[in-house]
Protein backbone atom coordinates (compact mmCIF):
# COMPACT_ATOMS: atom_id res chain seq x y z
CA UNK A 1 0.00 0.00 0.00
CA UNK A 2 1.40 3.63 -1.01
CA UNK A 3 2.15 5.32 1.95
CA UNK A 4 0.31 8.72 1.64
CA UNK A 5 0.74 10.33 5.49
CA UNK A 6 4.38 9.55 6.76
CA UNK A 7 5.05 11.17 10.47
CA UNK A 8 8.46 10.45 12.30
CA UNK A 9 9.30 11.81 15.84
CA UNK A 10 6.61 14.05 15.77
CA UNK A 11 6.29 16.67 19.00
CA UNK A 12 4.85 19.66 20.21
CA UNK A 13 5.46 21.77 22.95
CA UNK A 14 2.95 24.19 23.85
CA UNK A 15 4.56 27.11 25.56
CA UNK A 16 3.21 29.73 28.28
CA UNK A 17 3.59 31.33 31.77
CA UNK A 18 7.08 29.71 32.11
CA UNK A 19 5.32 26.42 31.68
CA UNK A 20 6.65 24.23 28.75
CA UNK A 21 3.40 21.46 28.37
CA UNK A 22 4.58 18.14 25.95
CA UNK A 23 1.32 17.84 24.25
CA UNK A 24 3.44 15.38 21.69
CA UNK A 25 6.46 13.67 22.54
CA UNK A 26 7.39 11.76 19.74
CA UNK A 27 4.81 10.03 17.48
CA UNK A 28 5.82 8.16 14.05
CA UNK A 29 2.94 7.06 11.75
CA UNK A 30 2.32 5.71 8.26
CA UNK A 31 -0.88 5.91 6.60
CA UNK A 32 -1.44 3.92 3.56
CA UNK A 33 -3.90 5.24 0.90
CA UNK A 34 -7.22 4.36 1.30
CA UNK A 35 -6.90 3.35 4.77
CA UNK A 36 -8.65 4.17 7.37
CA UNK A 37 -7.26 5.10 10.96
CA UNK A 38 -8.77 5.81 14.06
CA UNK A 39 -6.64 7.33 17.26
CA UNK A 40 -8.51 6.77 20.75
CA UNK A 41 -7.17 8.19 23.88
CA UNK A 42 -8.28 10.43 27.15
CA UNK A 43 -8.42 13.88 27.13
CA UNK A 44 -5.08 15.89 27.01
CA UNK A 45 -3.26 12.77 25.48
CA UNK A 46 -2.58 14.53 22.23
CA UNK A 47 -4.96 13.48 19.91
CA UNK A 48 -6.31 16.30 18.46
CA UNK A 49 -2.84 17.74 18.68
CA UNK A 50 -1.61 15.18 16.36
CA UNK A 51 -4.35 15.66 14.04
CA UNK A 52 -3.67 19.54 14.13
CA UNK A 53 0.08 18.80 12.56
CA UNK A 54 -1.13 16.08 10.44
CA UNK A 55 -2.86 18.88 8.73
CA UNK A 56 -1.35 21.62 9.12
CA UNK A 57 -3.04 23.81 11.16
CA UNK A 58 -0.55 24.03 13.68
CA UNK A 59 3.12 23.52 13.32
CA UNK A 60 5.23 21.01 15.11
CA UNK A 61 8.74 21.31 17.57
CA UNK A 62 10.25 18.31 15.87
CA UNK A 63 9.80 15.88 13.52
CA UNK A 64 8.88 15.58 10.19
CA UNK A 65 5.58 15.25 7.82
CA UNK A 66 5.44 13.77 4.21
CA UNK A 67 1.99 13.97 2.46
CA UNK A 68 1.69 12.64 -0.90
CA UNK A 69 5.20 12.33 -1.20
CA UNK A 70 6.34 15.84 -0.14
CA UNK A 71 7.87 17.04 3.18
CA UNK A 72 5.72 19.63 4.39
CA UNK A 73 6.53 20.39 7.95
CA UNK A 74 8.78 23.96 7.67
CA UNK A 75 6.27 24.92 4.49
CA UNK A 76 4.90 28.70 5.10
CA UNK A 77 1.29 29.39 6.15
CA UNK A 78 0.71 30.49 2.65
CA UNK A 79 2.14 27.26 1.38
CA UNK A 80 -0.29 25.26 3.59
CA UNK A 81 -3.12 26.98 2.79
CA UNK A 82 -2.72 25.83 -0.75
CA UNK A 83 -1.37 22.59 0.45
CA UNK A 84 -4.59 21.87 2.71
CA UNK A 85 -7.13 22.75 0.31
CA UNK A 86 -6.05 20.68 -2.53
CA UNK A 87 -4.58 17.68 -0.07
CA UNK A 88 -6.60 17.71 3.16
CA UNK A 89 -10.61 18.04 4.16
CA UNK A 90 -11.72 18.57 7.66
CA UNK A 91 -14.47 17.45 9.84
CA UNK A 92 -14.64 19.46 13.35
CA UNK A 93 -16.85 18.35 16.34
CA UNK A 94 -18.91 21.40 15.89
CA UNK A 95 -19.17 21.29 11.83
CA UNK A 96 -17.52 25.08 11.71
CA UNK A 97 -20.14 26.02 8.40
CA UNK A 98 -19.90 29.52 7.29
CA UNK A 99 -22.82 30.70 9.40
CA UNK A 100 -23.79 33.54 6.72
CA UNK A 101 -23.49 31.24 3.81
CA UNK A 102 -25.98 28.69 2.70
CA UNK A 103 -25.49 25.11 2.60
CA UNK A 104 -24.80 24.96 -1.33
CA UNK A 105 -21.91 27.77 -0.74
CA UNK A 106 -20.45 26.54 2.15
CA UNK A 107 -19.82 23.39 0.22
CA UNK A 108 -18.76 25.05 -3.26
CA UNK A 109 -15.97 27.47 -1.03
CA UNK A 110 -13.44 25.19 -0.75
CA UNK A 111 -13.74 24.15 -4.71
CA UNK A 112 -13.83 28.16 -5.94
CA UNK A 113 -10.91 28.90 -3.66
CA UNK A 114 -9.02 26.56 -5.23
CA UNK A 115 -10.26 28.43 -8.48
CA UNK A 116 -12.51 25.85 -9.71
CA UNK A 117 -15.21 27.57 -12.09
CA UNK A 118 -18.94 28.27 -10.72
CA UNK A 119 -20.25 25.15 -13.07
CA UNK A 120 -17.79 22.93 -11.53
CA UNK A 121 -18.28 23.54 -7.92
CA UNK A 122 -21.60 23.41 -8.36
CA UNK A 123 -22.04 19.95 -10.14
CA UNK A 124 -19.57 18.78 -7.41
CA UNK A 125 -21.80 20.28 -4.35
CA UNK A 126 -25.00 19.23 -6.39
CA UNK A 127 -23.72 15.46 -6.35
CA UNK A 128 -22.19 15.77 -2.66
CA UNK A 129 -25.30 16.72 -1.23
CA UNK A 130 -27.71 14.46 -2.83
CA UNK A 131 -25.56 11.81 -2.30
CA UNK A 132 -25.85 13.10 1.39
CA UNK A 133 -29.14 13.33 1.77
CA UNK A 134 -29.11 17.15 2.16
CA UNK A 135 -29.97 18.44 -1.23
CA UNK A 136 -32.90 19.68 -0.32
CA UNK A 137 -31.52 21.88 1.82
CA UNK A 138 -29.27 23.28 -0.46
CA UNK A 139 -30.08 26.96 0.04
CA UNK A 140 -31.23 27.02 3.64
CA UNK A 141 -28.11 28.23 6.71
CA UNK A 142 -26.59 25.79 8.46
CA UNK A 143 -28.13 27.37 11.65
CA UNK A 144 -31.24 26.07 10.27
CA UNK A 145 -30.25 22.31 9.99
CA UNK A 146 -30.49 19.70 12.60
CA UNK A 147 -26.86 18.68 14.45
CA UNK A 148 -26.85 15.59 11.66
CA UNK A 149 -27.29 17.08 8.64
CA UNK A 150 -25.00 20.00 9.26
CA UNK A 151 -22.07 17.48 10.31
CA UNK A 152 -23.44 15.57 6.68
CA UNK A 153 -22.57 19.41 5.33
CA UNK A 154 -19.45 19.55 6.84
CA UNK A 155 -18.75 16.52 5.41
CA UNK A 156 -19.86 17.42 1.68
CA UNK A 157 -17.60 20.54 2.14
CA UNK A 158 -14.70 18.26 3.18
CA UNK A 159 -14.71 16.13 0.00
CA UNK A 160 -15.33 18.84 -2.72
CA UNK A 161 -11.88 19.20 -3.90
CA UNK A 162 -11.29 15.19 -3.81
CA UNK A 163 -8.86 15.07 -0.77
CA UNK A 164 -5.88 13.17 -0.13
CA UNK A 165 -6.42 12.43 3.07
CA UNK A 166 -9.94 13.29 5.32
CA UNK A 167 -9.32 14.25 8.88
CA UNK A 168 -11.88 14.57 11.35
CA UNK A 169 -11.44 15.50 15.22
CA UNK A 170 -14.68 13.76 16.92
CA UNK A 171 -17.17 13.77 14.19
CA UNK A 172 -19.53 12.23 15.92
CA UNK A 173 -18.58 14.14 19.66
CA UNK A 174 -21.95 16.50 19.12
CA UNK A 175 -24.46 14.12 17.70
CA UNK A 176 -27.35 12.45 19.03
CA UNK A 177 -26.82 8.61 18.38
CA UNK A 178 -29.35 8.39 15.46
CA UNK A 179 -27.19 11.10 13.81
CA UNK A 180 -23.58 9.94 14.91
CA UNK A 181 -24.69 6.81 13.72
CA UNK A 182 -25.49 8.32 10.04
CA UNK A 183 -22.20 10.30 10.19
CA UNK A 184 -20.26 6.24 10.82
CA UNK A 185 -22.46 4.65 8.06
CA UNK A 186 -21.17 7.36 5.99
CA UNK A 187 -17.43 7.09 6.82
CA UNK A 188 -17.78 3.41 6.04
CA UNK A 189 -18.69 4.22 2.65
CA UNK A 190 -16.14 6.42 2.10
CA UNK A 191 -13.59 3.90 3.25
CA UNK A 192 -15.32 1.59 0.92
CA UNK A 193 -14.86 3.49 -1.94
CA UNK A 194 -10.96 3.77 -1.13
CA UNK A 195 -10.95 7.07 0.79
CA UNK A 196 -8.52 8.03 3.38
CA UNK A 197 -9.48 8.60 6.43
CA UNK A 198 -7.43 9.51 10.03
CA UNK A 199 -10.05 10.45 12.16
CA UNK A 200 -9.30 11.09 16.07
CA UNK A 201 -12.94 10.02 18.47
CA UNK A 202 -14.01 8.88 21.50
CA UNK A 203 -16.57 6.98 19.72
CA UNK A 204 -15.62 3.30 20.12
CA UNK A 205 -18.19 2.36 17.44
CA UNK A 206 -16.46 4.72 15.11
CA UNK A 207 -13.10 3.20 15.99
CA UNK A 208 -14.34 -0.05 15.23
CA UNK A 209 -14.94 1.01 11.88
CA UNK A 210 -11.24 1.49 11.54
CA UNK A 211 -8.60 -0.64 9.70
CA UNK A 212 -6.33 0.33 12.90
CA UNK A 213 -7.10 2.06 16.10
CA UNK A 214 -4.15 3.34 17.46
CA UNK A 215 -3.92 4.04 21.74
CA UNK A 216 -3.04 7.43 22.46
CA UNK A 217 -1.41 8.20 26.00
CA UNK A 218 0.57 11.30 27.34
CA UNK A 219 1.74 12.63 23.73
CA UNK A 220 2.94 8.91 22.63
CA UNK A 221 1.37 5.96 20.39
CA UNK A 222 1.28 3.05 23.08
CA UNK A 223 -0.89 0.69 21.06
CA UNK A 224 -2.62 -0.63 17.89
CA UNK A 225 -5.23 -2.16 17.06
CA UNK A 226 -6.01 -3.95 13.74
CA UNK A 227 -9.53 -5.05 12.67
CA UNK A 228 -10.68 -7.05 10.13
CA UNK A 229 -14.05 -7.61 8.58
CA UNK A 230 -14.38 -11.75 9.41
CA UNK A 231 -17.11 -14.20 8.74
CA UNK A 232 -17.12 -15.74 11.96
CA UNK A 233 -17.83 -13.47 15.03
CA UNK A 234 -15.31 -13.78 17.64
CA UNK A 235 -15.98 -15.73 20.97
CA UNK A 236 -16.85 -12.59 22.54
CA UNK A 237 -19.94 -11.91 20.21
CA UNK A 238 -21.10 -15.53 20.24
CA UNK A 239 -21.56 -15.28 23.83
CA UNK A 240 -22.90 -12.16 24.18
CA UNK A 241 -26.36 -13.03 21.22
CA UNK A 242 -26.15 -16.49 22.97
CA UNK A 243 -29.82 -15.99 24.60
CA UNK A 244 -30.83 -18.39 27.90
CA UNK A 245 -33.85 -20.01 27.64
CA UNK B 1 -36.97 -23.36 28.55
CA UNK B 2 -39.94 -23.82 30.72
CA UNK B 3 -41.16 -20.08 30.09
CA UNK B 4 -40.18 -19.92 26.44
CA UNK B 5 -42.57 -22.65 26.15
CA UNK B 6 -45.57 -21.42 28.57
CA UNK B 7 -45.13 -18.08 26.18
CA UNK B 8 -45.52 -20.12 23.00
CA UNK B 9 -48.51 -22.12 24.41
CA UNK B 10 -50.39 -19.38 25.12
CA UNK B 11 -51.12 -18.43 20.96
CA UNK B 12 -52.23 -22.21 20.32
CA UNK B 13 -51.36 -25.42 21.73
CA UNK B 14 -48.55 -27.07 20.44
CA UNK B 15 -46.47 -30.60 19.92
CA UNK B 16 -42.46 -30.45 21.25
CA UNK B 17 -41.02 -30.47 17.39
CA UNK B 18 -43.49 -27.17 16.58
CA UNK B 19 -42.07 -25.52 20.07
CA UNK B 20 -38.46 -26.16 19.51
CA UNK B 21 -39.05 -24.85 15.76
CA UNK B 22 -40.85 -21.62 16.98
CA UNK B 23 -37.67 -20.88 19.04
CA UNK B 24 -35.17 -21.38 16.54
CA UNK B 25 -37.04 -19.25 13.90
CA UNK B 26 -37.94 -16.54 16.01
CA UNK B 27 -34.00 -16.32 17.70
CA UNK B 28 -32.15 -18.15 14.94
CA UNK B 29 -28.10 -18.15 15.81
CA UNK B 30 -28.86 -16.89 19.25
CA UNK B 31 -30.06 -19.98 21.00
CA UNK B 32 -27.82 -22.54 22.31
CA UNK B 33 -28.63 -25.48 20.82
CA UNK B 34 -31.68 -27.71 22.03
CA UNK B 35 -31.77 -31.22 21.86
CA UNK B 36 -35.23 -33.13 21.61
CA UNK B 37 -34.61 -34.76 24.74
CA UNK B 38 -34.31 -31.36 26.61
CA UNK B 39 -37.39 -30.34 25.26
CA UNK B 40 -39.32 -33.47 25.91
CA UNK B 41 -37.99 -33.21 29.47
CA UNK B 42 -39.31 -29.58 30.17
CA UNK B 43 -42.47 -30.51 28.65
CA UNK B 44 -43.33 -33.50 31.04
CA UNK B 45 -42.14 -31.12 33.67
CA UNK B 46 -44.41 -28.46 32.71
CA UNK B 47 -47.31 -31.48 32.69
CA UNK B 48 -46.23 -33.14 36.03
CA UNK B 49 -46.23 -29.56 37.60
CA UNK B 50 -49.54 -29.04 36.07
CA UNK B 51 -48.55 -26.19 34.02
CA UNK B 52 -49.73 -27.76 30.77
CA UNK B 53 -52.06 -30.67 29.64
CA UNK B 54 -51.02 -32.91 27.29
CA UNK B 55 -53.26 -35.02 24.55
CA UNK B 56 -52.11 -38.11 22.25
CA UNK B 57 -53.11 -37.07 19.03
CA UNK B 58 -52.58 -39.62 16.18
CA UNK B 59 -51.04 -38.10 13.21
CA UNK B 60 -49.97 -40.32 9.88
CA UNK B 61 -49.34 -43.77 11.43
CA UNK B 62 -47.92 -41.99 14.98
CA UNK B 63 -49.31 -40.26 18.10
CA UNK B 64 -48.35 -36.88 18.97
CA UNK B 65 -48.81 -35.16 22.29
CA UNK B 66 -50.33 -31.93 21.91
CA UNK B 67 -49.64 -29.09 24.49
CA UNK B 68 -51.96 -26.70 25.84
CA UNK B 69 -51.42 -24.08 28.63
CA UNK B 70 -53.62 -24.76 31.62
CA UNK B 71 -54.88 -21.28 33.89
CA UNK B 72 -51.73 -21.98 36.41
CA UNK B 73 -49.51 -22.15 32.96
CA UNK B 74 -51.09 -18.64 32.21
CA UNK B 75 -50.87 -17.67 35.66
CA UNK B 76 -46.71 -18.45 35.79
CA UNK B 77 -46.40 -17.26 32.19
CA UNK B 78 -47.81 -13.81 33.54
CA UNK B 79 -45.87 -13.85 36.27
CA UNK B 80 -42.87 -14.73 34.52
CA UNK B 81 -43.60 -11.77 32.25
CA UNK B 82 -44.42 -8.93 34.43
CA UNK B 83 -41.61 -9.60 36.92
CA UNK B 84 -38.28 -7.93 36.87
CA UNK B 85 -35.68 -9.29 35.14
CA UNK B 86 -32.13 -9.66 36.96
CA UNK B 87 -30.18 -6.77 34.96
CA UNK B 88 -26.65 -8.14 33.10
CA UNK B 89 -23.91 -9.94 35.44
CA UNK B 90 -20.50 -8.75 35.37
CA UNK B 91 -19.41 -11.78 35.11
CA UNK B 92 -16.07 -10.23 34.32
CA UNK B 93 -13.54 -13.53 34.13
CA UNK B 94 -11.46 -11.11 32.45
CA UNK B 95 -11.53 -8.28 35.73
CA UNK B 96 -10.04 -11.54 38.23
CA UNK B 97 -7.11 -11.93 36.10
CA UNK B 98 -6.20 -7.93 36.21
CA UNK B 99 -6.53 -7.93 39.79
CA UNK B 100 -4.69 -11.24 40.83
CA UNK B 101 -2.34 -11.15 38.07
CA UNK B 102 -1.35 -7.57 38.56
CA UNK B 103 -1.03 -8.25 42.61
CA UNK B 104 0.93 -11.85 42.26
CA UNK B 105 3.06 -9.77 39.51
CA UNK B 106 2.91 -12.39 36.60
CA UNK B 107 1.61 -9.81 33.80
CA UNK B 108 1.78 -6.42 33.02
CA UNK B 109 -1.95 -5.13 33.47
CA UNK B 110 -1.28 -2.46 30.94
CA UNK B 111 -1.02 -5.22 28.43
CA UNK B 112 -3.27 -7.56 29.54
CA UNK B 113 -6.10 -4.08 29.43
CA UNK B 114 -4.37 -3.52 25.92
CA UNK B 115 -5.01 -7.33 24.85
CA UNK B 116 -9.09 -7.51 25.98
CA UNK B 117 -9.40 -4.07 24.09
CA UNK B 118 -8.55 -5.16 21.16
CA UNK B 119 -11.02 -8.07 21.41
CA UNK B 120 -13.60 -5.73 22.56
CA UNK B 121 -12.97 -3.54 19.33
CA UNK B 122 -13.20 -6.36 16.84
CA UNK B 123 -16.41 -7.61 18.86
CA UNK B 124 -17.79 -3.99 17.75
CA UNK B 125 -16.57 -4.50 14.36
CA UNK B 126 -18.55 -8.43 13.92
CA UNK B 127 -21.35 -6.91 16.25
CA UNK B 128 -21.50 -4.13 13.17
CA UNK B 129 -21.34 -6.42 10.79
CA UNK B 130 -23.88 -8.42 12.29
CA UNK B 131 -26.92 -5.69 12.77
CA UNK B 132 -26.43 -4.65 9.08
CA UNK B 133 -27.98 -8.19 8.26
CA UNK B 134 -31.28 -6.64 8.43
CA UNK B 135 -33.03 -9.29 10.04
CA UNK B 136 -35.20 -7.42 12.93
CA UNK B 137 -34.91 -9.69 15.74
CA UNK B 138 -31.02 -10.25 15.44
CA UNK B 139 -30.21 -6.93 14.69
CA UNK B 140 -31.96 -5.53 17.86
CA UNK B 141 -29.81 -8.16 19.85
CA UNK B 142 -26.85 -7.04 18.08
CA UNK B 143 -27.25 -3.60 18.86
CA UNK B 144 -27.94 -4.65 22.69
CA UNK B 145 -24.77 -6.29 22.38
CA UNK B 146 -22.90 -3.37 20.97
CA UNK B 147 -24.20 -1.21 23.88
CA UNK B 148 -22.66 -3.87 26.29
CA UNK B 149 -19.70 -3.64 24.41
CA UNK B 150 -19.29 0.28 24.25
CA UNK B 151 -20.08 0.11 28.56
CA UNK B 152 -17.14 -2.98 29.02
CA UNK B 153 -14.52 -0.46 26.76
CA UNK B 154 -15.70 2.30 29.00
CA UNK B 155 -15.01 0.37 31.99
CA UNK B 156 -11.81 -0.91 31.05
CA UNK B 157 -10.60 3.12 30.16
CA UNK B 158 -11.52 2.82 33.84
CA UNK B 159 -9.55 -0.11 35.47
CA UNK B 160 -6.75 1.53 33.33
CA UNK B 161 -7.02 4.76 34.93
CA UNK B 162 -7.72 3.62 38.52
CA UNK B 163 -5.40 0.60 38.70
CA UNK B 164 -2.49 1.57 37.19
CA UNK B 165 -2.07 5.31 36.72
CA UNK B 166 -3.48 5.83 40.15
CA UNK B 167 -2.20 3.58 41.93
CA UNK B 168 0.81 2.72 40.07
Amino acid sequence: METVLRAEGLAKTYSGDGIDVLALRGVDLEIGNGEFVAVMGPSGCGKSTLLHLLGGLDRPTAGSIELAGRRVESLSEAEWAVLRRRELGFVFQFFNLVGTLTVAENVELPARLVGDSPADARRRREELLERLGVSARADTLPSHLSGGQQQRVAIARALVNRPTVLLADEPTGNLDSASAAEVLGLLRELKAEGQTLVLVTHDARVAAAADRVLAMRDGLVVDETRLEDRREPSAVVSQLLRLEV
Amino acid sequence: MRSAFLALLAARPAHGYELRQALEQRFGSALPPMNAGQVYTTLARLERDGLVTGEDVPEDSRQKRIYALTDAGRAALDEWVTAPTPGPRLRDEFFLKLVLARDAGVADPRRLIERQRHEYLQALRDLAALGSDGNGVGSLLAEGAALHVEADLKWLDLCERRLIEEEG
